[in-house]
């Protein structure tokens, strides 16, 4: 019966998910030497010269960025204007993530005094609500969060966590935590009024998700103010670790004291073994990705859905490292940001 | 828009079901005898009397619905995934034309044993003494219907797997061609399990004679 409603979005995902560039493109654009090149080679795969045909030359890392920013957004609204619940209300919740983005740089933006076309160009199309171009061009911190707070779907995750009063730069990254945490667990809720196997799928990916979250925020926080005690409110109330890695989290000071409680979980074993601090955050992207392509194996489930939107961001993130990259001329790094998993099974 | 069987209304029916048996059942219970007693030879033989066309027609019936309702089940679930795949790879759909056609294949057999079925019905009269029909026709009956419902059923499943597999050969041959025909194999024999249901239906229908005593 899942073939009734959302038969078609899938199948419509997983055509959009065969289109990405695979470990071979990003190799052969590995070796381009101008964004020109880089250009010619995205045109020669035949979705993305739509998007290219427009722009002109000097080419700009933006340029390219912003195409592929189009497509999946083209990709993403497509489907979303097929989809029936429970679907849409699926695909509503990834947008809520890019939507608490989207207001975080607004409020950045703001704080630092950037024009709002700056800001409004960074949003991603995806998580746009009504309301935030005229917040952002009115330019007032607090009208923002009033609006927030009234308009937007995220006004529930808000509610009496913060004030109008206390935004600073710091409380920023703090209520964007807060969010995120609130966003995830709502999201858990959702998953599990779905189907058995979305439920199963989607209660792995978004464990993982929480890990990440917990791990984020404990690294991040290291050298501020941010007291443990705050740190423990922050940590979701699920994930692999959950509940006893995350107090032990909240009690680590150093990277090598996370990579400690890290290397206890076997599934995030290899990654904590490795050396670098930076390397943590890559190593649990590509495992979240691993877990991704997992999910795409099967069918007849809404974690496609979700795996999906995983892949939009890590191929934007790619091509921006990419493009970034070839425009400095620092090709010998390009391997450190460039996340590959070969999409084809 | 929600359907009519959900969680609220399910109990309710269900209840609604139970009154209804036991008002049958209380019925045709013994007036005379104890109080709560049941006469189950009475039962017994509203059973046994029941017109043996009616059973034919009800055989005919669930051959033919049943089949087609698979059928169509497959190929809902085969064509939706085949359209959305299409949009980004249509070189497929000509292809996979073929899981469509092997859900069709399975309301096919579903009318050709209601053609066969229902070749075998013909007119026998009562017994002019008791009203009853002769026990080979009763048997006929019961034959006819066992056959429908055995292909009815056989070819549901049938249409349903076909579909299922379909719908992953679509999105297979969409990521990679080659997978194409190692999928087709599969879904052939998902479609044998339907002729399965036609030769056990057959083989059950060839003893059903229909013939005046």
């Amino acid at each position: 019966m899942f073939n009734r409603k959302h038969g078609f979005s899938e199948a419509f995902v997983r055509g959009c998910h065969s289109k990405r560039l695979s470990k071979r493109d990003y190799e052969e654009l590995g070796r381009c030497d101008s964004l020109e090149d880089v250009k010619t080679y995205l045109e020669s795969i035949s979705d993305y010269s739509d998007y290219l045909r427009n722009v002109q030359p000097p080419v700009k890392p933006e340029d390219i960025v912003a195409c592929c920013k189009r497509r999946h957004v083209k990709e993403f609204n497509t489907c979303q204007h097929q989809a029936s619940p429970p679907l849409s209300t699926f695909l509503e919740y990834l947008t809520y993530g890019h939507m608490i983005d989207n207001l975080m740089l607004a409020l950045n933006g703001m704080l630092h005094g950037r024009s709002s076309e700056e800001i409004l160009d960074k949003c991603s199309p995806i998580g746009l609500f009504d309301s935030l171009p005229s917040v952002v061009i009115s330019g007032n911190v607090q009208e923002l969060y009033r609006l927030v707070l009234v308009d937007t779907p995220l006004a529930k995750y808000l509610s009496g966590a913060v004030s109008a009063a206390d935004l600073d730069e710091l409380n920023v990254e703090l209520i964007r935590n807060v969010l995120y945490k609130e966003y995830l667990q709502d999201f858990m809720k959702f998953c599990s009024t779905l189907d058995l196997r979305t439920n199963e799928l989607m209660k792995n990916l978004l464990d993982l998700e929480a890990d990440r979250h917990a791990i984020r925020i404990t690294v991040n926080s290291f050298g501020t103010e941010l007291s443990k005690s705050v740190r423990t409110t922050l940590y979701t109330n699920f994930g692999t670790m959950h509940p006893d890695g995350f107090v032990r989290l909240a009690t680590c000071e150093t990277v090598d004291e996370v990579k400690q409680v890290l290397v206890t979980y076997p599934g995030f074993h290899e990654v904590a073994a490795k050396d670098d601090a930076h390397d943590v955050d890559r190593g649990l992207r590509i495992l979240e990705l691993e877990s991704c392509q997992r999910v795409l194996a099967e069918q007849f489930n809404l974690a496609a859905f979700y795996a999906f939107s995983k892949f939009q961001e890590n191929e934007l993130s790619n091509l921006m490292w990419l493009t970034e990259c070839i425009a400095q001329r620092q090709k010998s790094s390009l391997g450190e940001g460039l996340i590959c998993i070969d999409t084809h099974l | 828009m929600p359907g009519i069987l959900n969680e609220r209304s399910i109990p309710v029916l269900a209840a609604l079901w139970t009154l209804t048996l036991v008002l049958i059942v209380r019925g045709t219970r013994v007036e005379e005898g104890s109080a709560l007693g049941i006469d189950w030879a009475r039962l017994w033989l509203l059973f046994t009397r029941i017109n043996p066309y009616f059973f034919s027609a009800l055989g005919i019936a669930a051959a033919v619905g049943l089949s087609v309702a698979g059928a169509a089940w497959g190929i809902f679930i085969t064509g939706s995934t085949l359209l959305g795949a299409a949009v980004h790879v249509p070189r497929i759909t000509s292809k996979n034309l073929i899981s469509v056609i092997f859900c069709e294949a399975v309301a096919i057999y579903g009318v050709i044993i209601a053609i066969i079925l229902s070749t075998k019905l013909s007119d026998v009269p009562r017994d002019p003494d008791t009203g009853a029909y002769h026990p080979s026709t009763m048997m006929a009956g019961y034959a006819v219907f066992a056959s429908g419902l055995t292909c009815g059923l056989a070819n549901l499943v049938c249409g349903i797997c076909v579909g299922v597999v379909g719908s992953s050969c679509a999105l297979a041959d969409a990521a990679n061609p080659a997978l194409f025909v190692k999928i087709l194999v599969i879904e052939i024999f998902g479609s044998a399990l339907g002729l399965f249901g036609v030769i056990v239906a057959i083989i059950l229908s060839s003893n059903a004679v229909f013939e005046k005593v």
